[in-house]
């Protein structure tokens, strides 16, 4: 049963659902007016990649990035990434892209993999609730298009 | 009757009206003098005890909200752009000062506490780590303390080690909610987990993280990650440390322009300063509002002895407050005003209580919800935080951007993140839970 509290959430949550869907289905066509910005973009998937690293006092290390894609928008010239923690989201874009992807390291340490696997599965669930991204597709005139929902770092997108 | 999605969507669109409702002030005075140190210091007496220095510009201003205490306050040494929220501690005392670096911040009852009763086996191992005698603490410029955290001196942060890979921008110290640095040197690009803890005499290196719950106690834990305490710091780790930064020197700089617009604003029930770019205008807390809605009274209430800020909708009625509500609570809704926070009956929310929002979140609580003292509800990125009907949560017990379901009880201490509870549950007490899965323990 959901509590007397908890419906303006519900709501809000169907609020900005169906603003992202309006958002996705919108028009994303390069000769769009110039005052219509982008679409949020969509389609995201997200992998995670292992890598030995340089070895440190003798011992092998190792790193785990996290690469995050999504469908180009039509009529992007380029890609803001914005993050959002705990304490806020940036006022200034922590990267930009001409391409629909970004990789970040969230995970690190020493030893060999897979045995250090629970040192890193418990390293990037810690990150996923520290820090997330948003995307948004700049057009050719600068103009900055609709942002895409948080996407916490080392997670599979959901939905 | 049963709420429909429309019902629902027309009840929030008149709850975010209630609470955008935006206090018409007169313009404060503008900052007049240019009163600043050769150094950029200021010391927080007399006319510099809230916005320090007094007559800073608010743009390198230094913010210490009005609840927050300090002792032996002309040993205590700020830089510009600092934010200390309410009921934070900054302890000083005769040949124990506290220096705090400029764009660094304080979160909400969180302590510097400078000359701490001690022990000789204590100061023995300190005295491994050179520490100047009358140093008290130390901290370098951009670091940020937590919600709840704790330094206890002598201790020095953010000073010495060097730059490090995943750091192309200035050095910066986290300390994150719960955590402890008692007499040890944090060196710059180090970060302090979630409740865990550097004890005495240790000294942590640039580019390593105490990871959730562990308690470093010998040097060679803080320095080899095989041991599995400490863990390379990520670009990820960087990144959210540097929006922590960003958002509190915004504080610092709207939370004094409100002050100098008016005092009694940042004191009790009062409006979230705007300003920020994730908070626009100021909104005030609503009391008496109706189930789950923000329909009720709009409240500003200077004198009330804990901090309501900004948009937050409480179904209790001031006098209902102050009958339920302790001591040194901050419900601080400043950052995520888009989404207000939706507070049930409170059952009772004991001392040092603390809500924080990020943007786009919101939180949510029930109704009959015990909180414990210092416990924390905060919203996580993407997640909002819920806390459904007749919830027990722990004295210093942490619930981070997850559900917690009704009735469930949620130990001293532990800490609930990304985690959808049902109903019912029980989290141990110092357990450590995210997304899901058991992480691990508090070990101190």
């Amino acid at each position: 049963m959901v509590s007397k509290a908890l419906r303006p959430l519900l709501a809000a949550v169907a609020i900005l659902a169906a603003a992202a869907g309006a958002a996705a289905s919108g028009t994303a066509s390069g000769d769009r007016p110039a005052s219509t910005p982008l679409p949020a973009p969509s389609g995201f998937r997200a992998e995670l990649l292992d890598t030995a690293a340089q070895p440190a006092a003798g011992r092998p290390t190792w790193t785990t990035a996290w690469t995050l894609s999504w469908n180009p928008v039509p009529g992007a010239v380029r890609y803001e990434i914005t993050a959002v923690g705990p304490e806020g989201e940036g006022s200034a874009p922590m990267r930009r892209t001409t391409e629909p992807t970004l990789t970040l390291s969230v995970a690190s340490g020493a030893g060999q993999l897979p045995t250090s696997a629970a040192v890193r599965d418990a390293q990037i669930a810690y990150r996923s609730t520290q820090l997330g991204v948003r995307v948004t597709a700049v057009a050719a005139d600068g103009v900055v298009g609709l942002p895409s929902r948080v996407l916490p770092v080392g997670q599979p997108p959901a939905g | 009757m049963r709420i429909t999605k429309a019902r629902r969507a027309a009840v929030l669109a008149a709850a975010a009206a209630a609470v955008t409702s935006v206090i018409a002030l007169p313009s404060g005075p503008a900052a007049a003098g240019h009163v600043r140190t050769p150094a950029g210091w200021c010391t927080p007496t007399g006319s510099s005890r809230v916005v320090c220095p007094a007559g800073a510009p608010v743009d390198v201003a230094t913010f210490i909200d009005p609840t927050a205490v300090l002792t032996d306050r002309s040993r205590i040494r700020l830089g510009q752009r600092v934010y200390v929220a309410p009921f934070a501690r900054l302890l000083a005392a005769p040949g124990a000062p506290i220096t705090v670096g400029a764009d660094s911040n304080v979160e909400d009852q969180a302590v510097l506490d400078a000359a701490p009763h001690s022990t000789a086996s204590r100061n023995a191992a300190i005295a491994s780590l050179d520490i100047p005698a009358g140093t008290g603490i130390e901290i370098a410029p951009r670091t940020v303390f937590g919600h709840h955290t704790s330094v206890i001196g002598p201790a020095v942060i953010g000073v010495g080690g060097g730059d490090i890979e995943a750091n192309d921008g200035p050095p910066l110290v986290i300390l994150n909610q719960g955590a402890q640095v008692d007499g040890a040197w944090l060196e710059q690009n180090t970060a302090v987990s979630v409740f865990a803890r550097v004890g005495p005499g240790i000294r942590l290196r640039s580019g390593l993280q105490v990871m959730p719950g562990k308690n470093v106690t010998t040097q060679a834990e803080a320095d080899d990650p095989a041991l599995g305490k400490v863990t390379p710091l990520t670009e990820a780790d960087i990144q959210g440390t540097v929006l922590s930064i960003d958002a509190n020197t915004g504080f610092a700089r709207e939370y004094s322009r409100m002050y100098l617009d008016s005092r009694p604003l940042v004191r009790g029930i009062g409006p979230d300063p705007g300003g920020t770019a994730y908070s626009g205008e100021r909104s005030i807390p609503v009391t008496g509002a109706e189930t789950g809605t923000c329909e009720g009274r709009p409240t500003l209430l200077s004198g009330f002895r804990s901090r309501i800020i900004g948009s937050v909708c409480l179904e209790n009625t001031v006098a209902e407050l102050q009958r339920t509500v302790g001591r040194g609570v901050s419900l601080r809704a400043d950052e995520g005003t888009d989404t207000p926070y939706v507070v049930g009956e409170i059952g009772r929310m004991h001392d040092g209580v603390v809500f924080h929002d990020v943007p786009e979140a919101g939180i949510v609580t029930g109704d009959r919800v015990v909180y414990g003292e210092d416990s924390t509800v905060h919203s996580g990125p993407g997640r909002p935080a819920v806390v459904e009907d007749d919830v027990r949560l722990g004295a210093g017990s942490v619930v981070f951007g997850s559900t917690i379901g009704a009735g469930s009880v949620v130990g001293e201490r532990a800490l609930v993140g990304f985690t959808d509870l049902a109903p019912g549950s029980t989290v141990e007490r110092r357990s450590i839970v995210f997304g899901g899965h058991r992480f691990g323990t508090v070990e101190w």
